[in-house]
């Protein structure tokens, strides 16, 4: 009861960056601890397994053909009777619609435990970032970031521990995970840098053709779509523009922002009592209140009516060519200059990332 | 003794919270700056059915207790105060003597569907020399075949210029003063009621205050409301008590309103590097206005509760209204303060609860008024 | 038809949550209600009674609480609560919580269960899909559409990157998404029933539910106030890159 496995998901032709970071984390702490890392790939996937050569230290194929297109039952499965095969400590996930549908069930099945949003997993007792675990300072988990085993913990069989917000974010919890149970755990994206482990392991492969059912769920239409437009007060990332957009010429350039975000635009009092905006986007204390994960305040001074409005949100960034700028006061990070040259540079370096 | 509100009654407010937080407070601004009667939110609220509250389930009410429709008028009175009226006054003072006096025809006609908010009601008393004094009621009724006419003109009548139907307090002979005084059903469409100039008010916008005339109104014999001639203020007694404790109750609203407002400035508002809060004389307002809003609650639902025990807390129930509103118009001048000159901007909410709070000053009895009742009966004498 | 809801009561999105001192347990103001997306799946519900004549029932789980959501619930509408109350459903694994529910679902033949997408103290989406998994139901998470059949239900249902129509075979469990129904406002009558409602109360032993062990508590921990802002230096395109850098290995947030 040592391995890892890690529940590998793609998004077109390549895997999603939160496997790469799952197999990272669980490479680090296999090494102090002891055990494989398994990493598992079913499904629409399987054509994508080259790209894990060397960061697990098995790759298990599950190949029955009910598993393309994803389908929770058949993968349900799949997964359960690969799983009880393998008998792993823990099973890590990418948090996402399809584990959202596939974990609880699998743990319902197994009788294992079950988390989502998970931020950090780590060896009871592991010293921090021992592993080279990412060095954020963790401005809104506050558990310092990512770090992943300590070598002083290196007794085998030693117990988890895994951390996840609780509350809507304004707690952390961290449980241990005793050494003789099952845990399926979902891990929010950047919970752990890709890097941080040494890769160039020696991959075993391995095909599992159990046969599985086939899905009771009858698949009548399918659209790809492109992001719902989220709506102000729920968006979980909003970018406002304020007096520094000058005029609606430029308020494209926060569409395109919010966007690629797929967040939500809002317009300071300044811009809507000029007539420039509509006051059914207003953030402030006369408008709407928001509290998203991600706020950027676009060339928003900050005064105390748009303060009460969003000062709620969880990460706030302000960009202002006022260096004394009251917005400054209440952001976590800010840039100084002018926000019709960031915008741009910004939405492009977003495109980039997010892709 | 106990002074929680059972659970049920707990649920009861965080529902009717729950109900003015997602349908009132989304309008009060717009109520405030255009006073004109939601008409659309009236008929979405009414359709609820609070305005039963107090009456009877046959009736389509609720029959609750005089606490819970505390509860009721307290929620109410954290958003829009100029809605809260006009729905209160449908609910308690609109209604109430039809209720109590009307023929089952009459309640048919115009309780019921006061109840389900498709008539709008109202009460009135004030005139342009008479408002404290009712002795001094001019309105007069005179007796004839069948009925009475009507004349007179009433003065500061909420709901007045859209009220369905009017309860009246009319004298039938000036020289007798109080004795003299009775209440009459007077319906829209009747011939010679009519409604004159519209009040521009400080506060408490959104409810239509006005005049209503009286020109030679004929009202039948069965719209006399009440079992005796001249016990019109007698009658109106029943209820004194609880209205004024329903006024103390939309002073605690508002005030809890401004109070948390206040309360959310203070932690944002940074001065001196850091939040406004941390300030000695910041907090003090806090603990002091905390405090006096704890003690009108105390008093406020103790005289509610003594209703429901069947007594008449004269006492209470003009010491709780008077020490309320005190409190709120307090509690609002202080929240201004706190807002320093945002507390004078429109954009922001405490110019509009510094106004509203002052719209309570007057009903359910003045504070003058009240002072000379209190001490009257507490010190004796004439 | 029976439709059953699960519900949960959570605290307010404005409770003050506090870690109490040495960090080995956690305050939370006590101001509840019935989860954002209960609420939603309560009106789905009620949206089936008046269309096709459904029966509704709500369940709950939980230690000593869950009355006001069961009431709310009720003021809106549903006829049936029914809370398993038991002291070891106090902090209890999501599996032991399913396991509660499901047992309480499958007191009656049940055509339809209807959970929120997730409750919003725990964003964990767990419980819902652990229930059609006890029960042997399909399941079909994040619904935004929902039609009743012949025997079957008609889902329209988010998905990453979309959207898709699923044809569910009676009996069947959905999970309700922000736009499968507008929770209604409860009326004073349905608010009254509410108050007066005898809530039914059973308890594991009673359902023949195992609890599922607890994973121990290591410690809470709060998220401080704002720090001091982190000032980005630089042309406009290198402190786009360094901001998108803190945003995703600092801050987590993209």
């Amino acid at each position: 009861m040592n391995g890892l496995y890690i529940i590998c998901e793609a998004r077109g032709e390549e895997f999603r960056p939160a496997t790469y970071e799952l197999l990272a984390a669980a490479r680090a702490i296999t090494a102090a601890t002891g055990g494989e890392v398994t990493a598992v790939v079913a499904g629409p996937e399987v054509t994508l397994k080259a790209k894990l050569e060397g960061l697990a230290h098995r790759v298990v194929t599950l190949t029955a053909p009910e598993l393309t297109p994803f389908s929770a039952d058949s993968w349900v499965d799949a997964l359960a009777a690969a799983i009880g095969a393998g008998a792993p400590r823990a099973v890590l996930f990418g948090e996402g619609g399809r584990t959202r549908e596939v974990m609880p069930r699998l743990a319902a099945r197994l009788g294992a435990w079950a988390l989502s949003n998970c931020v950090d997993l780590r060896v009871n007792g592991g010293g921090a970032d021992a592993v080279g675990g990412s060095t954020g300072a963790g401005a809104t988990d506050g558990l310092g970031g990512a770090s992943a085993a300590g070598a002083a913990a290196a007794d085998g069989g030693s117990a988890l521990e895994i951390s996840r917000p609780v509350y809507g974010g304004k707690a952390y919890v961290t449980n241990l995970v005793p050494a003789d149970g099952l845990l399926l755990a979902a891990f929010r994206p950047h919970s752990f840098d890709a890097g941080m482990a040494p890769a160039g392991l020696s991959t075993a492969a391995e095909e599992v053709a159990a046969p599985v059912a086939v899905s009771r769920v009858e698949l009548v239409e399918r659209r790809e779509g492109g992001p719902r437009k989220a709506d102000l007060t729920e968006a979980a990332v909003v970018v406002t523009g304020g007096r520094g957009m000058k005029g609606p010429e430029n308020f494209g350039l926060l569409e395109d922002l919010a966007a690629a975000l797929e967040g939500a635009v809002g317009y300071s009092r300044a811009l809507v009592d000029a007539g420039l905006a509509e006051h059914a986007y207003q953030v402030g204390k006369s408008g709407k209140t928001v509290s998203p994960t991600l706020y950027i305040a676009c060339g928003v001074s900050g005064a105390i009516h748009h303060i009460m409005g969003m000062d709620t949100a969880k990460v706030v960034v302000a960009i202002n060519t006022d260096p004394t700028a009251p917005i400054f006061e209440y952001a976590d990070y800010g840039v100084v200059g002018d926000v019709l040259q960031v915008l741009p540079a910004l939405t492009e370096q977003v495109r980039a990332a997010t892709s | 003794m106990d002074f929680r509100l059972t659970e049920e009654q707990e649920f009861f407010q965080r529902t009717v919270a729950d109900t003015v937080d997602r349908m009132i407070m989304p309008h009060v601004e717009q109520i405030d700056e255009s006073d004109e009667f939601p008409m659309e939110l009236w008929k979405e609220f009414t359709s609820l059915g609070y305005l039963g509250l107090r009456y009877p389930e046959e009736l389509g009410g609720m029959a609750a207790d005089a606490v819970t429709s505390m509860i009721f008028y307290e929620e109410m009175s954290r958003a829009s105060i100029g809605f809260a009226q006009s729905v209160i006054m449908n609910m308690l003072m609109g209604t109430h003597l039809v209720y109590r006096w009307g023929s089952d025809e009459i309640k048919e006609r115009c309780l019921l569907p006061a109840i389900r908010g498709e008539k709008i009601s109202t009460v009135c008393f004030t005139e342009d020399q008479s408002g404290s004094d009712l002795a001094g009621t001019r309105t007069s009724a005179k007796k004839v075949d069948g009925g009475w006419v009507l004349n007179g003109t009433k003065n500061w009548i909420t709901n007045g210029p859209l009220a369905d139907f009017a309860t009246v307090l009319a004298t039938t002979d000036p020289a007798k003063g109080m004795k003299a005084l009775n209440f009459f059903l007077v319906e829209k469409g009747t011939p010679g009621f009519s409604a004159g100039q519209v009040l521009h008010k400080l506060g408490c916008r959104g409810t239509v205050t006005g005049e209503l005339v009286f020109e030679d109104v004929f009202v039948p014999d069965e719209n006399l409301l009440g079992a005796e001639e001249g016990k019109g203020v007698v009658y109106l007694g029943e209820i004194l008590n609880e209205i004024r404790c329903m006024t103390g109750a939309m002073g605690i609203g508002l005030a809890r309103t401004a109070f948390d407002d206040g309360l959310d400035y203070a932690r944002k508002r940074v001065a001196f590097g850091r939040t406004i809060g941390e300030f000695q004389l910041i907090r003090a307002k806090f603990a002091e206005m905390a405090t006096e809003m704890e003690a009108a609650r105390m008093l406020l639902y103790k005289a509610a509760w003594m209703i429901d025990q069947g007594e008449q807390p004269k006492l209470e129930a003009a010491m709780a209204k008077m020490f309320s509103v005190e409190m709120c118009c307090k509690v609002v001048d202080e929240v201004t303060r706190i807002y320093g000159a945002n507390g004078f901007a429109h954009e922001y909410g405490p110019q509009r609860y510094f106004r509203d709070a002052r719209f309570l000053l007057y009903g359910g009895g003045t504070h003058e008024i009240l002072k000379n009742f209190l001490g009257k009966e507490i010190v004796g004498g004439r | 038809m029976r439709v059953v809801v699960l519900v949960k009561e959570v605290p307010d999105l404005e409770a003050a949550v506090k870690v109490t001192g040495d960090g080995s347990g956690l305050e939370v103001e006590k101001r509840r209600g019935l989860n954002f997306f209960d609420e939603i799946a309560v009106e789905a519900a009620l949206k089936l009674k008046e269309s096709h004549g459904a029966v509704t029932a709500a369940v709950g789980a939980s230690a000593g609480a869950g009355v006001e959501a069961m009431r709310r619930a009720v003021a809106m509408g549903i006829e049936t609560p029914l809370l398993v109350d038991d002291p070891a459903l106090d902090g209890a694994d999501s599996l032991t919580i399913a396991r509660a529910l499901a047992a309480a679902v499958a007191l009656e033949p049940t055509d339809l269960v209807i959970a929120g997408k997730q409750a919003t103290d725990d964003e964990a989406g767990l419980v819902g899909p652990m229930v059609a998994e006890i029960l042997g139901m399909p399941c079909a998470t994040r619904a935004i559409g929902l039609e009743v059949e012949d025997g079957s239900v008609l889902v329209t249902r988010e998905i990453d990157g979309g959207e898709e129509v699923v044809r569910l075979p009676l009996p069947a469990l959905i999970t309700a998404e922000k736009g499968l129904a507008e929770p209604r406002v409860p009326g004073m009558a349905g608010t009254m029933k509410a108050m007066k409602v005898q809530i039914e109360r059973t308890d594991l032993a009673a359902l023949g539910v195992q609890a599922h062990p607890v994973l121990p508590v290591v410690a809470y921990r709060t998220v401080g106030q704002r720090p001091p802002v982190t000032m980005i230096e630089g042309e406009p395109a290198d402190a786009a890159a360094e901001l998108v850098r803190l945003l995703r290995q600092e801050a987590k947030v993209l």
